[in-house]
């Protein structure tokens, strides 16, 4: 076994909440399957026989059932975090430590993508890669679209990645959040950065895609070093910039035993992050007898001589996109409609027979029941919901066991399980999480449970 | 490119100004409007100097014939007439040339830089359509043509495109980097258009607007590029120039148009040559390695062997790059290794070794001398047993025997050399004593220290170079010529491991010893951060009270005792030199030396966390562990009790009172108890007194 590969899903979906009380992230569904569905299946096309899955422990039953109803071999290993708590991705890497036996594969729950994984594996392969990560050129039609519920200013989370032009190394990432945080004007990069990295390629539109393959020893270092809690936030800039210090390795180990045995050395939970590195005599060995090198234009040995490397896979075509917000949710769900069929070849989609008028680009369950004169277009709807007559849907996502009565009018909604809308009604841009009575007319509001809306 | 434009030459009627646009237009500055080759271009312009025995202006005016430019102005400042004069004798001037040239020629007083040549080319409408502008001290075989058309092309969608600048890819710690012109350049990799310019020669970390992330989706930033003084300008640059006086030197106009793009909507744009040759003589190391890549070829055709002036024969060339114009008399056993080019009629003495140097006409040298990587100038007159490494030699120098010539020296023209000078490391000699009416030399004092001439025997005066306004570590790397090219990837490990260091310095502090740290995560942070405010305080000199109320903020950020206060304020004092200095302790006086300032720096906090005696005595009980953790220190214990004592921060009574308590730490018995004894006797007796006094 080469690689193991870990899902991340215990996150909170803090971006959505409106939709996130009743379902966790990972089991929202996007066509009519859980989220959490789509990496499982990119895990299992790519090969992988087995997965670690993390999550909060209350939906460990229906996680685990999720292969077997929707026809996925994959194995899941399900490890639990304790009910209402927070953890971070790297609090949850730190929590399976024990089951990581190589180097794994970190991914998150709200990621779809048809990249073919094997060429971010290949890249981490060729160049002994310490973390690589998976960027995409973000499609921008992703950036205008309306979301339902209350206008808010939404604003694409963007990070600035430096790659090098000659070596896809990743030599500097910074969150443009963070820089403007800090009410930073500028990027500052040093000048010792650029003599070893003279052709720096920076990409401000590029999206991370959360998806990391992680050598060994770094796991280890994240388990070791508890003061970290997020791979993107915090350990990913930090391997960054370990990228370029000096190995001071093997010094250190002639002076320890001699040297006068101080608590700070010895206080392990801040090892050198050089001390975990494994196999690099070997590897420097290696590296000194081979004629190939990475870059050219300076005699600096292949990797510039840096043991930690970061490199970045960009993918230039192929769709990816992450879940990470209610505007991408309702994205992904109308472009997951379309490349279904390219994305998914032989798992074809069977609408309910009925006369309704069914545009092209829709998902409509099975168990669903339409009448006759209703008319839907580029719209997702569940199992077993019952929609009447002169209904029209345009650009909706309906969940689970909805009831839709007769003459209304949705549009680019979301309707959230068990929610039913009386006759009439008229809501456009509209989170729907309980009953609408007759006549009602709306625009971008949130209409969930009353009690809900208490607890609040 | 019609015919009729070629002939003719300087008269320029009227109708010729009329189909300008038509003409291939280049404007050369035949002056670099710097002292970077003095005291040699005080008698000579920087254009006349000789590149491989070929004066320089005639490679830049090659480089335009041969990409097809039919009309050149050269533009001439100091010793204008000089250069009117090689001109005129030159077959750049003859009817039959293809290119025909004019001179324009402006006093220095009036023309002090780039920006004021073109200002007063604008000022004599001479120019109406795109033109070349070129210093006449670059070297190149670039095809300018297809680069101005691109220019032309870029026009059509760009309507504010004022300058193409050209640029050659030369990646860091190659030779042909000049230390003095590195710049950084954000680009536009999709269009070539130039978003910001830096140079960085003295910056150790460069910084880039956001704005331009956010605006422009990719942006590449290239270090690798080297600025070859060539652009293509639209005419609008000059009327540019001409509006803004404070436009001096090519960087001040990019950086001009660059901050003014959105207002004036004017677009400058990048060449990244492929495949051609191009490069500025900027000074004397870049002077050094383009003579090298012209005798090593890369500039073909502009190489010794294919020289097409008609005043100086061509070369000849034989193996290992060893060029000989005719006439040249090598004596037996003299040895051309390999890089040489030697002009007509010189003569090389017995046993003379030469590699890497370019030697000129009618020069004479004798026996057993050695060179190597040395430009020596025409009629030049080396007397046996000389050694000369890495110098340019200017025309007529004579070396008498044995002289050694140190690394990186320049000799200006007519020095004379006694027998036996040794002349050290980066020294510049001229004939004769600096004028005192020089502009660029102003100072008294240094007149009366120059004046001497270097030695007795020997016409030779240090040149001093004139102390310009913050160029001072430009002039450091003009110096570094012919030092050990490791100086550089030294430096830069340098750089690498403060890096590191710093890295380090985030998250723990592992090579000062500090003693029984306390696990407690909190402790160790607070340490670390105090240890950060205190070494700032101390660096920008802050005052006491700010890093009162940074050191209490920590202390309610972490939370801990008043105590740990106490104790972790006092051992990141006593840490803080080694940690600035990044060496341990060296158990010498200097250790004493170096922290007694900090201390002193550090009074008034002291003063306010050692208010009361528990204070004090946990003070003393860090300052012990401190020295138990850094057996070197406790030599200097002593002192800094003293020192406390002296200021006051320290009672007599607290010291007493922690000397009597048992040490916490058996071993301090035996070293810190015992090396502060004689100053608790001191104590102890000069409280006798002063009891008795008030008795």
């Amino acid at each position: 076994m080469e690689y193991q590969a870990v899902i991340m899903a215990a996150g909170r979906g803090s971006r959505m909440t409106d939709l996130t009380h009743a379902r966790p992230k990972c089991l929202l569904p996007i066509c009519n399957r859980p989220m959490i569905w789509f990496s499982l299946k990119m895990l299992e096309n790519a090969g992988f026989e087995e997965v670690i899955v993390v999550i909060h422990e209350q939906f460990r039953a229906e996680v685990a059932a999720i292969p077997s109803k929707y026809g996925l071999n994959i194995k899941l290993d399900i490890a639990c975090l304790p009910k209402n708590e927070d953890f971070g991705t790297a609090d949850s890497l730190r929590l399976v430590k024990d089951r990581i036996k190589t180097d794994v594969l970190v991914i998150s729950c709200d990621l779809v993508c048809d990249i073919p994984l094997h060429n971010v594996f290949d890249l981490h392969r060729t160049h002994q890669s310490s973390v690589t990560a998976l960027f995409s050129q973000s499609s921008p039609e992703v950036m205008s679209t309306a979301v339902p519920g209350p206008k808010t200013k939404f604003k694409q989370e963007r990070d600035l990645v430096g790659l090098d032009l000659q070596t896809p190394r990743l030599v500097f990432l910074v969150s443009e959040a963070d820089l403007t945080s800090e009410n930073e004007e500028e990027l500052s990069i040093r000048k010792s950065v650029m003599k070893h990295f003279p052709q720096i390629s920076v990409q401000g539109n590029l999206l991370d895609a959360h998806l990391y393959v992680i050598k060994k020893w770094v796991c280890d270092y994240i388990a070791e070093n508890r003061s970290f809690t997020m791979l993107k936030g915090e350990v990913l800039p930090h391997l960054v910039r370990k990228q370029f210090i000096k190995i001071q390795r093997k010094k250190n180990e002639k002076e320890l035993p001699n040297a006068d045995v101080s608590v700070v050395s010895l206080n392990t939970t801040n090892r050198d992050i050089c001390s975990f590195l494994v196999d690099v005599e070997e590897e420097e060995k290696i590296r000194s007898y081979s004629v190939w090198n990475d870059h050219r234009g300076d005699l600096r040995g292949p990797y510039q001589d840096h043991n930690i490397r970061c490199f970045a896979y960009v993918a230039k075509e192929g769709f990816c996109l992450r879940a990470n917000s209610l505007s991408n949710y309702c994205e992904l769900n109308r472009q997951v409609i379309k490349r279904w069929n390219t994305m998914f070849p032989n798992m074809e989609i069977t609408p309910p027979v009925s006369k309704a008028q069914v545009g092209t680009d829709c998902i409509i369950g099975e168990t669903s029941q339409l009448s006759d004169k209703c008319s839907i277009k580029h719209s997702v709807i569940g199992q077993g919901c019952n929609i009447g007559e002169k209904v029209r849907i345009t650009n909706c996502i309906i969940m689970d066991n909805v009831t839709i009565m007769k003459e209304t009018t949705l549009q680019g909604c979301i309707l959230m399980d068990n929610s039913s809308i009386e006759n009439s009604c008229d809501l456009k841009d509209c989170i729907v999480g309980h009953t609408v009575h007759s006549n009602c007319k709306s625009t971008n509001e949130v209409l969930v449970d009353a009690d809900r809306l208490l607890e609040i | 490119m019609s015919s009729n434009k070629t002939s003719k030459s300087m008269s320029k009627s009227g109708s010729e100004v009329l189909k300008q646009e038509d003409v291939v237009l280049a404007v050369l500055i035949a002056d670099s409007f710097s002292i970077r080759f003095a005291p040699v271009t005080d008698s000579k312009p920087k254009a006349l100097l000789p590149l491989v025995n070929r004066p320089m202006i005639d490679y830049a005016l090659e480089s335009l014939l041969l990409s097809g430019v039919q009309k050149t102005f050269v533009y001439c400042v100091a010793h204008a007439d000089q250069i009117r004069q090689y001109l005129k004798e030159s077959k750049w001037m003859r009817s039959v040339s293809p290119m025909s040239i004019e001179v324009i020629s402006q006093s220095p007083d009036d023309c002090r830089s780039l920006g004021d040549s073109l200002r007063d080319i604008d000022g004599k409408s001479l120019i109406r359509g795109d033109f070349i502008l070129m210093s006449a001290d670059v070297i190149s075989n670039v095809q300018l043509i297809p680069i101005l058309e691109e220019h032309r092309e870029k026009r059509k969608t760009d309507k504010g495109i004022v300058m193409t600048h050209i640029f050659k890819k030369s990646f860091p710690g190659h030779r042909s980097r000049s230390a003095e012109e590195e710049l950084v350049l954000a680009i536009n990799p999709t269009n070539g258009r130039i978003l910001n310019y830096q140079q960085t020669t003295n910056l150790k970390k460069l910084s880039f607007p956001l704005e331009m992330f956010k605006e422009h989706g990719l942006v590449d930033l290239r270090y690798d590029l080297v600025d070859t003084h060539i652009s293509i300008c639209s005419p609008v640059v000059l009327p540019l120039f001409s509006d803004n006086f404070d436009y001096q030197t090519w960087g001040d106009f990019v950086r001009g148009i660059l901050i003014n793009e959105e207002i004036l909507n004017n677009t400058i744009y990048y060449h990244q040559l492929e495949g051609s040759y191009a490069a500025h003589v900027s000074n004397v190391p870049m002077y050094d390695a383009v003579s090298k890549d012209v005798i090593q070829r890369w500039a073909f055709p502009l190489v010794p062997d294919l020289n097409r002036s008609e005043t100086t024969p061509r070369h000849t060339l034989s193996r290992h790059n060893v060029y000989k114009q005719p006439g040249v008399t090598l004596a037996k056993e003299s040895v051309l290794e390999r890089d040489v080019a030697v002009g007509e009629n010189s003569k090389i003495g017995e046993r003379t070794f030469v590699t890497q140097s370019v030697i000129g006409s009618r020069c004479t040298i004798g026996n057993d001398v050695y060179i190597n990587n040395a430009y020596i100038w025409d009629d030049v007159n080396i007397k046996n047993n000389c050694h000369i490494e890495v110098a340019l030699i200017a025309d007529g120098v004579v070396l008498n025997e044995g002289v050694k010539i140190g690394r990186g020296c320049v000799i200006g023209p007519g020095v004379v050399l006694a027998a036996g000078t040794k002349i050290p490391d980066n020294t510049r000699l001229m004939a004769h004593p600096p004028k005192c009416d020089n502009d660029f030399e102003t100072s008294d004092e240094e007149d009366d220290k120059v004046a001497k001439p270097f030695s007795a025997d020997s016409v030779a005066y240090v040149y001093q170079r004139p102390v310009e306004e913050d160029s001072d570590a430009e002039s450091l790397i003009d110096e570094l010529w012919g030092l050990d090219i490791d100086e550089d990837s030294e430096s830069e490990e340098d750089e690498d491991e403060d890096e590191a260091d710093n890295d380090e310095d985030e998250e723990h502090e592992e090579e000062v010893d500090v003693g029984d740290l306390p696990e407690d995560m909190n402790a160790r942070s607070f340490y670390n951060e105090v240890l950060e405010s205190l070494q700032r305080g101390y660096e920008e000199k802050i005052k006491g009270d700010n890093l009162v109320l940074e050191i209490n903020s920590s202390k309610y950020a972490y939370n801990v005792t008043m105590k740990e206060v106490n104790m972790l304020v006092i051992k990141a004092m006593l840490s803080l030199p080694s940690v600035m200095t990044k060496k341990a302790a060296t158990g010498t006086n200097e250790d004493w030396v170096a922290l007694r300032p900090i201390l002193q720096h550090f009074l008034p906090v002291m003063r306010n966390y050692l208010k009361n005696n528990q204070s004090m005595l946990d003070s003393l009980e860090a300052l012990e562990e401190f020295g138990v953790h850094n057996s070197h220190f406790v030599k200097s214990i002593c002192k800094v009790l003293h020192f406390l004592y002296g200021e006051d921060v320290l009672s007599e009574d607290a010291i007493l009172e922690w000397y009597t308590n048992p040490p916490n730490d058996p071993s301090a018995l035996k070293t810190i108890r015992k090396t502060v004894e004689p100053f608790i006797t001191w104590l102890e007796e000069a409280e006798e007194e002063s009891s008795e006094e008030s008795d």
